[in-house]
C-alpha cells in the first residue's frame, strides 16, 4: 500500500474522531439555584430558576402566546411547563448531589412554572430528594448540568447559588464549565468511574463541561 | 466508538430535538472537542445578536450571513446522520469526487429548504407550538431513518448478497456441467479471516462474469472507472434521508427571526449555515473518494490484498448504514 492511502486514512479518521459523542450545544441556560434545608440543617432539595438564551426562548414559547402576539402569560405557558418537567425527568432534572462517593439525584417536581419576560423564558421548579441528606460538618457537590450537552448549563453570574434558611455554616464554591479548577479536577478524578453518569473514556471532556457548586458545611 | 442514545427522544425540555442518535469516535481528542463546544456556542450567541441588530442596522445582515456560513462549517464536524449517509454512499456505490461534492452540497442546500418549508408552514402559517413543531420533526427523522434503512439493504444486497448469490449460482452450473465435487470453499473450515478474504474475493471475481454488474471490469474500479454522472434517481434517497431531518439549530434561528419580525433574516442564515455545512462535508467527500482512490490505485491487479480491503471497505459501508439506522429509528421510537 502506498504512504498516500495511508495518510488518506489517517486524515478521514482524524477527521471522524473530532466528532464527540454528544449533542451539539443549542441551548444555553443560566441557573439561578437555592438549596433547601430543613430545621435539622439537612439538605432536602433545591429550587432551580433557569434563564434560556433568546433564541430558544422564542422557539420554545412559538405558538403558546393566546392572544398572538409573541407575549405568552404564565397561564398560556402552562402545558409547556409541563412538558418541561415531563421530559427533564428523563434527564434526572440534570441535577445531582454528590456526597460521600454517593449520587443522589430528586423525585418530580410539586411546584413549577414557566415566565416569558424581555425575551427570556425562565422555568421554575423545586426538586426534593427522597429523604433529607446530612450535611453537618461534611462536603458535598451540588452538579447542574447536561452530560449530554445540547443544553450548556451554566451558573447564573450574579446571584448563582444561594442556600435556604437553616444552613448549617456553609460556604460554596462554584466551577463553571470550562473553568474547572487543578484541585476540583483532581477530587473528580478520585470518584470511581462506576460512580460517573457518563462513560468513562468521555469523562475528561466532560469535566471540561461539567456546571457544579462545591459546598463546606461546618 | 461509542453509541449515543439520548434519555428521551424529545429532549430535555420536550421541545428542540437534540442531534444524538448517531455513531462516533468521541473523546479521543477532549482539546479539540472542547474548543468546538466553546466555539459553537459563541457562534450561536453572535448569531442571535446578529439577527436582533437587524432590526436596526442593515449592515449588519452581511455580518449574519457571515457568521451563519462560519456556524455552518463547524457545525458540520460533529455528530449527524447526514454525513454517515453521504460517506457510506460514496464508499459503496463509488461516486466519484464531483458527485460526492455534488451531493454533499444538494444535501445539505435540501436540508436548509426543508427546516425553512417547516417554519414556514407550521410557524407562521398554522401557528402551531414549538411541541408540535418538535414532534413533527421526530416523525420526519423516523421517515428518514427508515429511508437510510431502505438505502443500506439496497447497497447490501449490490454490493454483497447479489455477487454471492450469482457466484452460487455459477459455481452450481459448473458443477453440473463438469460432474465433479467442485468447490468446498464455502464449507472447509478454514479460519475466519481466511474465510471472508476468500468470500469477498470470489464475490468480486465473479461480479467480472455478470455483465450487469458494474463492478467496473473486476473488478477492483479504479478512481476513474467509478460512476460517471451524479444519477438522480438513486442519489434522491440519499438526499431525502439528509433532507428529512431538518437541522434544530436552523429552526430556531428561523422561529427566533420570524419573533423578531425579520424572518427574511433566518432564512437568509439558514441557506448561508447550509453553504457552510457543504463545505464541511465535501471535503469529509473528497476525503472519501480520495481513500477509495488511493486504495484503487495501491490495489493495481484485482487480487492484490489492497483490492480485498478495497472492497471489503465497501461492503462494510454498505453493512453499517442499515445497521445505523435502526440504531436510530430504536433511540426517535424509544419514547420512553
Amino acid at each position: 500500500m502506498k504512504p498516500t492511502f495511508l495518510r488518506n486514512l489517517a486524515a478521514a479518521l482524524a477527521l471522524l474522531g473530532s466528532a464527540p459523542a454528544l449533542a451539539h450545544p443549542h441551548i444555553l441556560v443560566q441557573a439561578k439555584t437555592k438549596i433547601l434545608f430543613n430545621a435539622e440543617g439537612e439538605v432536602t432539595g433545591v429550587t432551580h430558576i433557569w434563564d434560556f438564551d433568546k433564541a430558544f426562548s422564542a422557539f420554545a414559547v412559538q405558538g403558546y402566546d393566546s392572544k398572538n402576539d409573541g407575549r405568552p402569560s404564565q397561564a398560556d405557558l402552562q402545558p409547556l411547563a409541563k412538558i418541561n418537567m415531563n421530559s427533564l425527568g428523563y434527564y434526572k432534572f440534570f441535577t445531582s448531589l454528590v456526597l460521600d462517593g454517593q449520587t443522589l439525584t430528586p423525585g418530580h417536581p410539586t411546584a413549577f412554572f414557566d415566565t416569558f419576560t424581555h425575551d427570556t423564558l425562565e422555568i421554575h421548579f423545586t426538586l426534593n430528594f427522597a429523604a433529607p441528606v446530612a450535611v453537618k460538618g461534611k462536603s458535598f457537590a451540588l452538579r447542574v448540568y447536561d452530560p449530554e450537552y445540547f443544553a450548556a448549563v451554566s451558573f447564573a453570574k450574579d446571584v448563582p447559588v444561594t442556600l435556604g434558611h437553616g444552613h448549617p455554616d456553609c460556604t460554596v464554591n462554584l466551577h463553571r464549565p470550562g473553568q474547572l479548577a487543578p484541585a476540583m479536577a483532581a477530587k473528580l478524578a478520585a470518584i470511581p468511574a462506576s460512580q460517573h453518569d457518563v462513560p468513562a473514556e468521555l469523562f475528561a471532556v466532560t469535566n471540561l463541561l461539567i456546571n457544579a457548586a462545591e459546598v463546606a458545611c461546618k | 466508538m461509542q453509541i449515543i442514545l439520548a434519555a428521551s427522544p424529545m429532549g430535555p425540555f420536550g421541545t428542540g430535538l437534540p442531534d444524538t442518535g448517531g455513531i462516533s469516535a468521541g473523546g479521543m481528542f477532549p482539546g479539540l472537542f472542547g474548543w468546538l463546544v466553546e466555539t459553537q456556542l459563541r457562534f450561536n450567541n453572535e448569531l442571535t445578536r446578529a439577527v436582533e441588530n437587524i432590526r436596526h442596522n442593515g449592515a449588519a445582515f452581511w455580518a449574519l450571513i457571515g457568521i451563519a456560513f462560519v456556524y455552518g462549517v463547524i457545525h458540520a464536524v460533529g455528530p449527524g446522520h447526514g454525513k454517515a449517509v453521504i460517506s457510506g454512499w460514496i464508499m459503496a456505490n463509488r461516486e466519484n469526487l464531483r458527485n460526492g461534492i455534488m451531493l454533499a452540497g444538494l444535501a445539505a442546500l435540501a436540508q436548509a429548504v426543508s427546516a425553512i418549508t417547516l417554519i414556514l408552514v407550521a410557524a407562521l402559517l398554522l401557528h402551531l407550538t414549538s411541541v408540535s413543531i418538535t414532534k413533527a420533526t421526530l416523525g420526519f427523522e423516523i421517515g428518514s431513518d427508515l429511508l437510510i434503512i431502505g438505502l443500506g439493504l439496497w447497497l447490501v444486497w449490490r454490493r454483497a448478497l447479489r455477487p454471492v448469490l450469482l457466484r452460487r449460482t455459477a459455481i452450481a452450473d459448473s458443477r453440473a456441467a463438469s460432474g465433479g465435487l467442485g468447490h468446498l470453499a464455502f464449507s472447509a473450515p478454514q479460519g475466519a479471516a481466511t474465510s471472508l478474504s476468500r468470500f469477498v474475493a470470489e464475490a468480486a471475481e465473479f461480479c467480472g462474469l455478470d455483465d450487469d454488474c458494474d463492478c467496473g471490469g473486476l473488478h477492483i474500479p479504479s478512481a476513474a472507472a467509478s460512476q460517471g454522472r451524479l444519477d438522480l434517481r438513486r442519489a434522491w434517497s440519499v438526499m431525502a434521508a439528509t433532507a428529512l431531518r431538518p437541522c434544530t439549530g436552523a429552526l430556531i434561528v428561523l422561529v427566533f427571526a420570524l419573533s423578531q419580525h425579520v424572518l427574511y433574516a433566518g432564512i437568509a442564515a439558514t441557506i448561508a449555515m447550509s453553504f457552510g455545512t457543504a463545505l464541511s462535508v465535501s471535503i469529509l467527500a473528497a476525503l472519501v473518494v480520495s481513500l477509495r482512490g488511493s486504495l484503487a490505485m495501491a490495489s493495481g491487479g484485482s487480487r492484490s490484498s489492497a483490492a480485498r480491503l478495497l472492497l471489503a471497505l465497501e461492503i462494510l459501508a454498505a453493512c453499517l448504514l442499515p445497521l445505523a439506522g435502526a440504531l436510530m429509528l430504536y433511540v426517535h421510537l424509544h419514547v420512553s
